[in-house]
């Protein structure tokens, strides 16, 4: 008897150790797919600059088409030194008033899954500050752009960020305490981008002869629309990583949330169709394209929280608000070169708000619909304000605007002493400052 | 450069003397006479030149009438003239430009041009941007008898733009004074579609094979 008793008890440890192991092992395993997951996703936002970088250079005039593609590169790269000092710790950090992170700052010596966050959340920070470089292309110095994309994802970016997001570590911040809803960046990334942009545009003014002494709004069209198209897509790609990796956990919600993500962006070009049609417009690419953009934009917030016919609904209304907003920016003699504030300033506070009225299992609620706007408010005050002072000291400090000598020489030549299509162009034109 | 002006001055003024006996083609034969064998000597030699052409043109005038229109010409050359085509036509084959008077060449080549297509589009604009023009010519710190010189030529039709003081960086000022005029009445993708057209154009003048036109941009 006492043997078959120890026997039991041997065998009942050995089941208690197995179970244990294995239970270690699955969270193991978990944390790596989870970690596979965030990395690629990471790589599917980082893709979204090429995006960016072709369809903002495509919206552009030949001469200004290295300035362009210059910003966005650098966009990235110092947008990501900068958000690893102090962006990520502001954003992520402990955050006990609610208002501000205060700890990991030059992240080091952490947990795996801290740097895996980090690296999904860098190419967050550099998303928003290249929303800026589209619209205030073709006439902005770029030193002077340089160091507003620093402040961008240094301050403006990442302190909105915690007020929703900031609750990675100790704390919340307040807006999330509220009850607001956002769950991959359509106010924190992409309104907050936009209206940093709205500021700058304003700041700027139009570009040489977009406005005539009469007041009339000329069309100054980019100088290839198949990089435009072929961006637009890219960036449709890369949304799969920026939506779906929000999860940061390889779970089965990424199906609808891409799912989410895909329908709205053909809806949202399927709306900029129709509200090209019924507004007697031609039917031109860099609107559709922004339709689809517009879309992908004002699903961001709710894709997680949405079932796909709220996704759809919501794509399409954004594609429409995309068309009418810029015509109204437009109409404010408001020279946006790739439609940056519409698409991602407009549909971005759109798309936050249906993420609340079509919210799975409580639609149509009017406190969480009061919270949502509060959100967009909160956000377009801060973005808004924050980014026009900012411009401004440039603007007075180090000069914002590119000189109407640079402008006519085109960007390329001014600031970078390079031509994009040097086939064009049989001699050096530039001599230098 | 005063020798170049007195030069291209007294062949005008002995073209046009011409052309009141005799045709574009004998006027422009004569004058080329003038500027390879008299110009520079004395006036006194005028009588010698009279004879001379009207022997090898085998054409009969009077040459005191001749003389006295050449010399009335010579003291006081008439602008009215410069509406006539042969004239220009004539006066277009400049004797050939010295190295400091290309870019002038060039570059009123070049603005005229410009302001012609754009006069094609619409005169009042031609207008516009001649007038954006005259009113930023003060940016360029130059001397009253110059600025006035610039107004007048860019109401005037056909003469290159010669002052002697006239630096190729204050003729890029003046081109962009253009560009932006131009930019803001005509809009910009119209603009640069000119100025590429008008680079062409420009671009194939053989005073252009030495100083490009682009030098501008």
């Amino acid at each position: 008897m006492k043997t078959i008793m120890t026997l039991l008890l041997f065998v009942a440890e050995l089941t208690y150790v197995y179970a244990a192991e294995s239970a270690t092992a699955t969270v193991a395993t978990k944390e790596s797919v989870d970690t596979v997951w965030i990395v690629m996703a990471a790589a599917l936002v980082f893709f979204m600059q090429s995006g960016f970088a072709l369809l903002e250079s495509g919206m552009s005039r030949a001469k200004n088409a290295i300035n362009v593609l210059m910003k966005n590169y650098l966009d990235v790269c110092v947008g990501s030194l900068v958000f690893w000092v102090i962006g990520y710790g502001l954003l992520f950090g402990d955050n006990f008033s609610g208002l501000i992170g205060t700890s990991h700052f030059l992240l080091n010596e952490h947990t795996d899954m801290d740097y895996s966050l980090l690296l999904f959340q860098t190419m967050f920070a550099a998303t928003a500050v290249t929303i800026v470089s589209g619209a205030m292309a073709e006439r902005t110095r770029f030193h002077a752009y340089l160091v507003g994309a620093v402040f961008i994802s240094g301050i403006i970016y990442p302190i909105f960020g915690s007020w929703v997001w900031g609750s990675l570590y100790n704390g919340k911040g307040w807006l999330a305490e509220l009850g607001f809803i956002d769950f991959a960046g359509s106010t924190v990334v992409h309104s907050i981008g936009g209206w940093v942009a709205l500021a700058g545009i304003i700041v700027l003014g139009p570009r040489l002869g977009k406005i005539s002494p009469s007041g009339e709004i000329r069309q100054i069209p980019g100088h290839n629309l198949t990089l435009v198209a072929l961006g637009g897509l890219i960036l449709w790609l890369g949304w799969f990583g920026f939506n779906g990796g929000s999860t940061v956990s390889a779970d089965t919600s990424i199906g609808l949330i891409i799912l989410n993500t895909h329908l709205a962006a053909s809806s949202g070009a399927v709306g900029a169709l129709v509200m090209m049609l019924m507004s007697r417009q031609p039917i031109l690419i860099t609107n559709t394209v922004n339709g689809s953009l517009g879309g992908l934009v004002g699903i961001t917030a709710g894709c997680a929280t949405m079932d796909p016919v709220y996704a759809m609904i919501t794509g399409f209304i954004a594609g429409i608000i995309v068309i009418l907003s810029a015509k109204m920016l437009e109409l404010m003699k408001l020279d946006d070169v790739v439609g940056a504030v519409a698409v991602h300033g407009f549909a971005g506070a759109w798309g936050t708000l249906a993420a609340g009225i079509f919210l799975k299992g409580n639609m149509f609620d009017s406190v969480q619909i009061l919270t949502q706007f509060i959100g967009i408010a909160v956000a377009f005050v801060w973005a808004f304000s924050t980014a026009y002072i900012m411009y401004k000291v440039i603007d007075k400090t180090i000069g914002l605007r590119a000189s109407t000598v640079d402008e006519q020489q085109g960007l390329d030549y001014s600031e970078h002493y390079e031509i994009g299509y040097p086939e064009f162009h049989t001699e050096q034109m530039h001599k230098g400052k | 450069m005063q020798h170049f002006e007195d030069l291209s001055h007294k062949k005008r003024a002995i073209y046009i003397a011409l052309l009141n006996y005799l045709n574009p083609k004998q006027a422009g034969q004569a004058t080329d006479i003038w500027i390879k064998e008299y110009s520079n000597k004395s006036a006194f030699e005028l009588q010698s030149y009279i004879t001379r052409i009207t022997r090898e043109l085998s054409v009969k005038i009077n040459r005191k009438d001749i003389q006295q229109s050449i010399i009335k010409m010579l003291l006081n050359d008439s602008p009215d003239s410069n509406d006539k085509k042969d004239e220009h036509e004539y006066l277009a084959k400049e004797t050939p430009a010295t190295e400091a008077q290309l870019p002038h060449i060039v570059f009123s080549s070049f603005m005229m041009q410009w302001l012609s297509e754009v006069e094609k589009i619409n005169a009042d604009l031609s207008l516009s941007i001649k007038r954006y023009i005259s009113n930023n010519l003060i940016k360029l710190e130059l001397n009253f008898d110059d600025m006035i010189k610039i107004k007048t030529w860019l109401n005037t039709k056909g003469n290159n733009l010669y002052i002697k003081d006239l630096t190729i960086e204050q003729m890029e000022k003046i081109f962009h004074f253009c560009y932006v005029g131009s930019c803001e009445y005509i809009g910009p993708v119209k603009t640069d579609k000119i100025v590429s057209e008008v680079a062409k154009i420009v671009g194939q003048m053989p005073d252009a094979i030495n100083f490009s036109p682009k030098k501008f941009f």
